[in-house]
């Protein structure tokens, strides 16, 4: 990750603008968060006045929601299952970010193999992979092996073409410098691997989670005994809104908040090294 | 993502060979190796042919479902409406509010942080709310399918408008064009690049939306019927409906990007 902004040195050019926005009041990263919250804090009210007109059994208002989630909290099932999600997540992310970043850099190293590689590549992800699901359940079988393969497969393309293109985009000069300067292999890896990667690579562990956790959700709400798909899909038969709600809000918490959080790396990682 | 493979093909990698082909060489090899593979493992029994039918007979099934009235009526017909409408309609919303968020910048910081995390929330969570709102049906799915694509032409109309020369919006000015036509003569020429990749990406997330929607949860549609295949065990039936599915995927994609071209070139001289 990046060194604090302190230790770097800013262009000139650029050192006057956190001056400039200071002047209006309120530091950068508290007006940040103030922008951040308002949108959520209006869907909350608007949803909470919709209930209030509707005045309906059926339809809950926010604190409604949350409290059924916190009855499902309760059940071990659903705490079985969120265990469940969480694990296929992180081992389903870790795989298609080890795997896709080595061979979409592997492959991009070559500009012969990329070229071979991209168009299948691309052709694959094209596809809307919902529909291979049943084959993933014939092979897998209904269980977590074909939950997690399958949203292994969703982000693994992505994850290998984006690295594949960044790799490809190596300036080769630099490549033979460090050969010719017979720099050693950690310091090619920091000076000119990193730099040129890290961006493409954060981007794409970014595209990767969001698919990783699409997978795994739709997977569950298709077919599968437990995990926070299933426990979604189970309420639809007894029409328990305020726990759906719940769970919906849970979701969202699960995949907004590392969302955010890779957003905010690439940021950062991309105005470090792309500057 | 699409967008990368284009920059990668250089002249001379095209006319570079390893082991006598070159890429296109090694993309046609592969793919007959995998027709093949696909063909013969099941009849030599390397895979069980249940699971995993020869290619030949998936192709027979698929278009003996094109010939059937029934599939055409339930399961073609129901997707591709739901497919156009959640097209058009994240079309049409999405430029309009891409527009909006462009012209007033204190509202668009207040969306800005939440558009471009869109997707990392799965947005199939709320198929089951909207089925229980509006029922089992077209309108949950096209609901569904809608919410997925228009994020992506939202922030692509924007995208096309920040990068709006200042050349082409002092004309504007200068020649006092009405906001109707400054829209139309000036803004949307100039970002109909950027709005041609969200409308594609727009195209990618109604199959995506329509079909998986109509796997949850349905009573027809192509989703519905692979499903409904797999679960009364018609495994033939079901890889026809998926090569289906598949080539419709990419025949859309083509048709559309070269249609797309197309007029981009007659709007942008």
């Amino acid at each position: 990750m990046s060194a604090p902004e302190s230790l770097t040195t800013p262009p000139p050019a650029l050192s006057n603008r956190p001056l400039a926005t200071r002047k209006r009041g309120l530091p950068r990263p508290l007006a940040a968060t103030i922008n951040l919250l308002i949108l959520p804090v209006i869907l909350v009210m608007v949803w909470w006045v919709a209930a209030a007109m509707l005045n309906s059994a059926v339809f809950p208002n926010p604190l409604q929601a949350v409290q059924g989630l916190f009855i499902d909290f309760g059940r071990p099932a659903y705490v079985a299952s969120i265990g469940t999600t969480l694990k296929l997540l992180v081992i389903g992310l870790v795989a298609a970010a080890v795997i896709g970043a080595l061979a979409g850099f592997a492959l991009g190293l070559s500009k012969f193999w990329t070229a071979v590689f991209a168009t299948p590549i691309s052709a694959f992800y094209a596809i809307p992979k919902v529909t291979l699901f049943p084959v993933f359940l014939i092979f897998f079988g209904i269980g977590e092996e074909s939950r997690l393969v399958f949203a292994w497969a969703h982000s693994v393309f992505p994850m290998a073409l984006l690295v594949m293109a960044a790799t490809a985009g190596i300036d080769k000069n630099y490549l033979k410098l460090a050969s010719v300067l017979v720099l050693p292999w950690h310091v090619k890896l920091r000076k000119i691997l990193i730099p040129a990667l890290l961006p493409a690579i954060t981007t794409a562990l970014r595209i990767a989670f969001s698919l990783t956790l699409l997978g795994l959700i739709l997977a569950g709400m298709i077919s599968a005994t437990s995990g926070l798909g299933h426990e979604l899909v189970l309420n639809i038969a007894n029409v328990r809104v305020d726990r759906i709600m719940g769970q919906i809000l849970f979701i969202v918490v699960i995949a907004v908040i590392p969302g955010l959080f890779l957003r905010w790396l690439e940021t950062r990682v991309t105005s470090r090294y792309q500057a | 993502m699409s967008v990368v493979a284009p920059t990668l093909s250089r002249t001379n990698v095209k006319a570079e060979r390893r082991l006598g082909l070159t890429p296109r060489g090694w993309i046609i090899a592969g793919s007959l190796l995998l027709v093949a593979l696909l063909e013969f493992s099941p009849r030599l029994g390397w895979i069980d042919s249940f699971s995993l039918p020869p290619l030949s007979t998936m192709l027979v099934h698929a278009g003996e479902l094109l010939v059937d009235g029934t599939f055409w009526a339930e399961d073609l017909l129901p997707s591709l409406t739901a497919m156009a409408w959640c097209f058009v309609l994240a079309s049409s919303i999405g430029i309009a509010t891409g527009l909006f968020l462009w012209r007033f910048p204190m509202v668009r910081r207040v969306f800005d942080p939440w558009l471009t995390t869109y997707y990392a929330i799965p947005i199939f969570a709320l198929y089951p709310i909207l089925i229980v709102i509006a029922g089992v049906g077209m309108v949950p799915i096209v609901a569904l399918g809608t919410s997925l694509a228009v994020v992506s032409v939202i922030t692509a109309t924007m995208d096309g408008l920040d990068a709006t020369p200042r050349y082409a919006l002092r004309l504007s000015e200068s020649l006092q064009l009405s906001p109707i036509s400054r829209t139309m003569k000036i803004l949307l020429p100039a970002a109909v690049e950027q709005i041609n990749v969200g409308l594609r990406l727009a195209l990618s997330f109604s199959i995506i939306g329509v079909l998986a929607s109509e796997f949850i949860l349905s009573t027809s549609g192509l989703g519905h019927f692979i499903s409904y295949s797999y679960d009364s065990f018609a495994i033939a039936d079901m890889y026809g409906g998926i090569l289906l599915v598949i080539a419709l995927a990419l025949a859309l994609n083509l048709l559309f990007g070269a249609l797309l071209n197309k007029r981009t070139r007659r709007i942008q001289p």
